[in-house]
């Protein structure tokens, strides 16, 4: 596929979940279902990875279509893409899940994230908008290899600073160290265009 | 050489990644509430690291699951609002989303000025948002957009109960078109501390001056 269709493709996903969302805010029970069957498999996968817990990650999923349904109206497109503003409720419940369990000893071992990171990228037919993946991706190379691993974990785990700290051995203000200045080089990769 | 700690867009980073935790987390979203500036950071950060999104794995949810989330959102679509869209025929999705967008953006829309930061709470039954409430800043006045308010021989009344005190009457509000409320000396009760509510009342509203109805809707206000 040519970038340009990959391109053409995540325009037509986001408009049509961005339409099937104003029908969820005015209260339509099948744009909901609609929006279910485009997006629980990407949802759920989150939710699996964040809570690491299939019943903790089937509750969650649960809730986050209850929210969806109940906060569709607060959707604004000219703030978030449909799909990010979905994913975003998915990891912030998950998140909430998470840190309300706090149950340390059911955390995937640190060898998880990173090779969930490395062995996905293959996945490129999932992949809808291959440019700012592929920015990305780019951009979290040029950070120091302790920074780029903390902030693929954070992300994929939903760890907080004392979790990762933690889990790393270090202290914690060694880790939120390499985390701020790596999200600092980061900004500045990406907002000058690589 | 660290950035500095006090960087808006880092803590808009911090917590779009969501390494904060406890008083930071809750600080940090607080100022999402109260500063747009903030929250748009918010937006770009989360745009930014969305495609990391891409590189987790697809999982299907068993296949029970779409029902137990039906049961939870209890019958049909949302009662009231449909059956308003068959009355005043709007029946297409694109009508729906015009309301929608209305209700959310009056200042934009009536005012073409550069919006102000706009008061909103999203009223929930226990089901479902049953009113959506805007704040426009130029007038004072509040737009309340009824979702699911069905009731016969009531009124529904919109109260103001501000944080550690008692609930203040705004008025009776129309249960088939969006309201707008003015809030007049009431204005400075409807801040990010306050909760709306709304009860069925007496036609004309409460006698009394205080709630004697049920709650139908209630929500804390927030600002988008």
């Amino acid at each position: 596929m040519h970038e340009h269709d990959a391109q053409d493709w995540a325009d037509v996903r986001r408009s049509q979940l961005s339409a099937a969302l104003a029908r969820v805010a005015a209260g339509e029970r099948a744009a909901l279902r609609e929006l279910y069957d485009r997006t629980s498999a990407k949802l759920f996968g989150i939710c699996v990875r964040i809570c690491a817990d299939q019943q903790g990650a089937e509750d969650v999923l649960q809730d986050v279509y209850i929210t969806i349904w109940n906060r569709a109206a607060g959707f604004d497109p000219e703030r978030a893409s449909p799909i990010t503003w979905l994913a975003t409720i998915a990891r912030n419940r998950a998140i909430d899940w998470r840190r309300a369990r706090q149950k340390i000893d059911t955390m995937l071992p640190i060898d998880a994230a990173s090779a969930v990171a490395d062995g996905a990228i293959d996945a490129a037919d999932r992949i809808d908008d291959a440019r700012s993946t592929a920015r990305l991706g780019a951009c979290l190379e040029t950070l120091d290899d302790r920074a780029g691993r903390a902030i693929r974990e954070a992300y994929y785990g939903g760890f907080s600073y004392a979790e990762l700290a933690a889990r790393d051995a270090v202290p914690l203000g060694t880790m939120k160290s390499w985390i701020r200045r790596g999200l600092d080089r980061l900004r500045k990769c990406l907002t000058n265009g690589g | 050489m660290d950035p500095p700690e006090d960087d808006p867009d880092l803590l808009a980073a911090e917590f779009s990644l969501g390494v904060l935790e406890g008083g930071d987390r809750a600080a940090a979203l607080r100022q999402m509430l109260a500063d747009p500036a903030f929250a748009r950071r918010v937006d770009a950060w989360r745009e930014r690291l969305a495609p990391l999104n891409d590189l987790m794995p697809e999982v299907s949810p068993p296949p029970g699951l779409w029902r137990s989330i039906e049961r939870r959102l209890g019958g049909g679509d949302r009662g009231a609002l449909t059956r308003w869209r068959a009355a005043t025929a709007a029946t297409t999705a694109l009508a729906a989303a015009l309301l929608a967008v209305i209700a959310l953006r009056p200042s934009v829309l009536v005012t073409a000025a550069a919006p102000a930061p706009q008061l909103v709470a999203q009223l929930g039954a226990p089901q479902a948002t049953a009113l959506l409430a805007v704040y426009e800043d130029q007038g004072g006045n509040l737009i309340v957009r009824p979702a699911v308010v069905e009731a016969h021989n009531r009124d529904a009344e919109l109260w103001v109960i501000p944080k550690g005190g008692a609930p203040v009457s705004l008025g009776v509000i129309a249960r088939d078109r969006p309201t707008r409320v003015a809030l007049g000396a009431h204005r400075h009760l409807v801040s990010r501390d306050a909760v709306l509510a709304v009860t069925l009342e007496p036609i004309g509203g409460s006698p009394t001056g205080k709630p004697t109805g049920p709650v139908i809707a209630q929500g804390a206000i927030s600002i988008i």
